[in-house]
């Protein structure tokens, strides 16, 4: 069956997991996720690989947009068909509240565990059901991710392999137009630097400076 | 270099993808009528016409082929009628709850019907984009036509693909139609249009099904429902349990050939020849040759306004292909119409003993 543009898109967030646009696509158009899953080409469980070309006719979106915001949805060069990444972290639902969109979105961010602008704990990676806990008394722990968020930025000004970071391969931002989550989290602003359609892995898990749990 | 030219390609390959034939069925092929325009090609003068070269003379050619071949509509009496009923149905129905009314249009093929209904839910959709133009996803109006031998399931997923959801054969018709009406819900669809009603027989088992997942829809979807088909009282669509519920929700408009009896039908007739002949964009006009055929086209088009409109454009394509820009009575007569118009000329022919009736008093 042919491809054809769906009746609702939703709006792409810097950063999202393919697991986690496919599962937001398929509830805006009520469709059931195995089934969307299998017009797609993908298998009901989670290691699969998508068929770019059928989602790119479905959403109306360009590649390179596309693979900018999306982490994993770039294809190898010479490829056309991707992997989705299965370690991710949820959004701030404040941040996606405030851009309208319901339910929980899920990013790879695997060193990003705290929205600044709104001094929230963002949860466990890999556990989509994690509470989004208030920071307020613990100011300590926004101010250890900001200077992380700094820490991060230097070295990978210094190094070669911006990649490391999770901030793309060379050191100009995606287009203005972009509306990642980025512009209303600080915690992303990492992210929001990858260049548009570098294939990109998720950032090691590496910690520059102390950060406390709550 | 290797990844960027696949990368083109497969842009290509999705631009072609979305150019294929696109019926009024599905969104993309609704939302391009909606978005046609009519506007006429330029007018060139005999100078103008004389400065451009052979290949720039045929593409103004082609366009004005193009734009005689699609002729504006028309707003004539029926299609004025049905446009105010259905948009008086829609504001009585925003606040009802269930048991909503809607509109059948029924009459003979070749009447207008398909096109009064198009026109309702063109104007409807233009008039929600003025009133909302960024409001998120918007599909004011659906058009669906009834598959023969149809079953519910297939009318469920009609819908589904008018809207482009992807449907396996592992949905269900619990599923399609879920899908349906959350995403019309949520896209604030107010208008269905469900055509050719007329294949659907509530005399068999599949059809009665098919009537009672209409009303499923109409129950679960806060829209009004317009139906058209061809005769649909004849075909039983009134009859039984169920046909008595259509007929008590529903308002009929019958749509039939243009009367060509009294003067005033006459006169409404010629009225409606002079707004086609000021579409027209041929450059060697005679103002008044269709108000002055108005009789013989009458006749020849049997009152039917489907079999007039392609009388007309196609005397005017021929007359644009041949160089005569202009119509004229023998153009008409070399362009052949449908059987039933054909049939019906020819019985009249026969009886009056001539080709055309004499011109009504007043016609140039």
């Amino acid at each position: 069956m042919q491809p054809r543009p769906l009746p609702v898109n939703v709006p792409l967030v810097r950063a999202v997991t393919i697991d986690s646009y496919l599962a937001r696509l398929a509830a805006a158009n009520h469709l059931s996720l195995p089934d969307f899953r299998a017009h797609l080409g993908l298998p009901p469980t989670r290691n699969g690989r998508v068929d770019l070309n059928r989602l790119l006719v479905m959403t109306g979106h360009q590649l390179d947009r596309l693979s900018d915001m999306m982490v994993g949805a770039g294809p190898w060069p010479g490829r056309t068909r991707v992997s989705p990444l299965p370690a991710s972290r949820p959004a701030c639902r404040r941040c996606t509240t405030a851009r309208g969109i319901q339910g929980d979105v899920y990013r790879v961010s695997t060193d990003l565990r705290v929205c600044r602008p709104h001094r929230r704990w963002l949860g466990s990676l890999g556990d989509p059901h994690s509470e989004q806990y208030d920071l307020s008394p613990l100011p300590d722990v926004v101010h250890a991710q900001r200077r992380q968020h700094r820490c991060y930025t230097v070295m990978a000004a210094t190094s070669a392999d911006r990649r490391s970071f999770g901030l793309g391969a060379s050191a100009t931002a995606g287009p203005s137009g972009a509306t990642g989550i980025s512009t209303a989290s600080g915690a992303s602003r990492a992210t929001s630097l990858r260049s548009p359609a570098t294939p990109t892995r998720p950032p090691p898990s590496r910690r520059c400076s102390t950060t406390r749990r709550p | 270099v290797v990844n960027g030219a696949t990368r083109s390609d497969a842009r290509a390959d999705q631009t072609g993808a979305t150019a294929v034939h696109e019926p009024l069925t599905s969104k993309e092929g609704w939302r391009r009528f909606i978005d046609a325009t009519d506007d006429p090609p330029p007018p060139l003068s005999a100078a103008e016409a004389a400065a451009v070269t052979p290949l720039e003379q045929h593409g103004v050619g082609e366009r004005r082929l193009g734009y005689h071949g699609r002729l504006a509509v028309v707003a004539t009496p029926t299609v004025q009628q049905i446009a105010l009923a259905g948009r008086r149905l829609m504001v009585l129905n925003r606040h009802q709850i269930s048991a909503r009314r809607g509109l059948i249009v029924t009459g003979g093929a070749g009447t207008g019907k398909t096109t009064a209904i198009t026109q309702l839910g063109r104007a409807h959709e233009l008039f929600q984009r003025l009133r909302a133009p960024d409001g998120g996803p918007r599909l004011p109006v659906v058009y669906v036509t009834v598959p023969p031998a149809a079953t519910p399931r297939m009318l469920a997923v009609e819908f589904a693909r008018f809207l482009g959801l992807p449907i396996t054969t592992r949905s269900n018709i619990t599923d399609v139609t879920n899908a349906v009406c959350g995403v019309l819900g949520a896209c604030g669809c107010e208008l269905v249009i469900v055509d050719e009603i007329h294949n659907l027989n509530l005399a068999t088992r599949s059809g009665a099904e098919v009537s009672d997942q209409l009303k499923y829809f109409s129950e679960r979807l806060p829209a009004t429902f317009v139906y058209a088909g061809i005769d649909v009282e004849r075909r039983g669509l009134f009859a039984g349990p169920r046909g008595s519920q259509i007929a008590s929700r529903f308002a009929t408009i019958a749509t039939s050939p243009f009367p060509y009896g009294t003067q005033t039908q006459r006169q409404a007739w010629h009225a409606l020849l002079a707004t086609v002949e000021q579409t027209l964009r041929l450059r060697a006009p005679r103002p008044g040759t269709l108000v002055g055929l108005g009789g013989y086209l009458h006749q020849h088009a049997a009152g039917m306004i489907g079999s007039l409109s392609h009388l007309i454009r196609g005397a005017a394509i021929d007359a644009i292909i041949t160089g005569e820009e202009k119509i004229t009575k023998a153009g008409l007569d070399g362009v052949q119409l449908d059987h039933a118009a054909e049939h019906q000329h020819g019985a009249k022919t026969a009886r009056t003993g001539r080709r055309t009736p004499r011109r009504p008093a007043g016609a140039a």
